[in-house]
């Protein structure tokens, strides 16, 4: 292991986060190491400070009464907010009106709604076959497969894939 | 200054170039198919089916002299088309039914051809031609045209969303010399003989003849998508029940079909067929290429049949009275 790859590993090994193999082979680096050890006290003696400093917080006892208190001497707070956000929306208040705008422009302007289209019961299709054998006399008509529809409501099922 | 310049020379370059290309693959599509085929051929073609979610295929064989046609199916189906009538030969029925040919409803301003390039189709060389309504989006044909002969070798035709509803492509095709295949040869197919039974068709092509023989009074739609024009009206049997007659009304705008069939609501043909519709927001459906859908007016049922969206087909139900 070299001085790179433990440098990218130490911060691990410095909490023992690393695996006893990956953790024997810094171990044995910085044995061998002036640089590496001394990067690794360095990052010890700052993480002692961190945790001598930090230790565990917890809100004070009367965050609250302060809040509310605050909220009891100013009637128009919440409505002075309200009344804020009204004329100076948010980003998202924004975002909100022009998408919604969008959809309502695509809605009113956009193509009507599609019609729902089922799958037609066999009982159409002599109908069908019927409309098939007639349009025949269309130009470029592909008077093979429709030819095959027509003669398909005599003969159901025909080949079916 | 003189970068705006050199802008707006570039994009007026593009656009010109675009046109030009356009216009001459309008021009190119447009030639190769008004070079109508006069050659004979025989071949094998493959075609696919779809009948809304499934895909049926079929093989066939086709034989063509210039002015006559001949398609014979495994299923024990032949249609022999000539300019005047169509034939149906159904083997199991041994039944003959015959559709005389219809107007002549070919309305080329109604359609955009335009070559897109070129293919190969049973070993032929072939450009791609697509073919499109100017108005609304029906659906569109895709054909592959030998490019030698002028014979259409492979077609597509694909709904208003661009699926492909149905194909029809040669896997064999020979030219042979027109005298090879004599009209005679078209005359009926080998295994008919006299115990057939001609089921002949009565095109009336006469509204006021129609309502006589049907019973009802025939109404016609106040909507049709842009470009169709009437086609044909026939009194013919009820395609569900063959023993009660029927108003067969078509319209055509050149390249696709709309089928109104009316009849009388008193015989319950409608009912044994499921087709009975009082609202007049009937179930709209898909069979093959076409859109379906049904309504009841007063006296009479009546059943649409149309390779159109579904909303034109359900304007088209809304406006008959």
């Amino acid at each position: 292991m070299n001085c790179e790859e433990v440098d990218k590993l130490i911060a691990d090994y410095s909490v023992g986060n690393l695996s006893d193999s990956v953790s024997q082979s810094v171990t044995l680096h910085l044995d061998n190491c002036v640089n590496c050890a001394s990067e690794l006290a360095r990052l010890e003696s700052v993480m002692s400070m961190v945790v001598e400093n930090i230790g565990e917080l917890e809100p004070p006892s009367d965050l609250w009464q302060s809040v509310s208190s605050r909220i009891a001497q100013k009637p128009w707070f919440g409505l002075m907010d309200r009344l804020q956000n009204a004329f100076f929306p948010p980003r998202r208040a924004i975002a909100f009106a022009v998408g919604f705008a969008a959809i309502a422009g695509a809605v009113v302007l956009g193509p009507s709604p599609k019609v729902p289209v089922h799958n037609a019961d066999m009982a159409m299709m002599p109908y069908v076959a019927d409309h098939a054998a007639a349009s025949s006399d269309d130009a470029y008509a592909d008077r093979v497969s429709l030819g095959f529809i027509a003669s398909m409501s005599s003969d159901r099922g025909h080949s079916e894939q | 200054m003189k970068r705006w310049a050199i802008l707006i020379t570039l994009v007026v370059v593009v656009f010109t170039t675009w046109q030009l290309s356009t216009l001459a693959s309008r021009v190119r599509a447009t030639t190769l198919l008004s070079d109508t085929p006069t050659c004979a051929y025989g071949g094998t073609v493959t075609s696919r089916v779809m009948l809304g979610n499934r895909e049926y295929t079929t093989s066939a064989i086709v034989s063509h002299n210039g002015q006559f046609e001949m398609i014979e199916y495994p299923n024990g189906v032949t249609i022999i088309t000539t300019p005047q009538e169509t034939r149906t030969y159904r083997r199991k029925t041994r039944e003959i039914e015959v559709k005389r040919a219809g107007f002549e409803p070919r309305f080329p301003a109604n359609y955009e051809p335009r070559w897109v390039g070129d293919g190969v189709v049973a070993g032929q060389r072939a450009a791609i031609i697509d073919i499109r309504a100017k108005h609304g989006k029906n659906s569109s044909k895709r054909i592959w045209v030998d490019k030698k002969t002028g014979v259409i070798l492979r077609t597509e035709v694909r709904d208003c969303c661009e699926k492909v509803r149905s194909s029809t492509e040669f896997t064999r095709i020979s030219y042979i010399e027109v005298k090879a295949l004599a009209d005679s040869r078209f005359a009926k197919p080998e295994f008919v003989d006299n115990s057939w039974v001609t089921v002949t068709d009565s095109r009336a092509n006469d509204i006021a003849l129609a309502q006589k023989a049907v019973g009802v009074h025939i109404a016609l739609p106040k909507s049709l998508p842009a470009g169709y024009k009437l086609a044909g009206v026939n009194v013919q049997p009820c395609p569900c029940c063959p023993d009660r007659k029927v108003a067969h009304i078509r319209y055509s705008d050149g390249m696709n079909s709309i089928s109104i069939y009316e009849m009388s609501a008193k015989h319950n043909c409608a009912k044994s067929c499921k087709t009975s519709c009082k609202s007049k927001d009937c179930e709209i459906m898909r069979a093959g290429q076409a859109n379906v859908t049904s309504v009841t007016r007063n006296d009479k049922n009546i059943i649409i049949v149309a390779d159109i969206p579904a909303g034109e087909l359900k304007k088209i139900a809304e406006s008959i009275d």
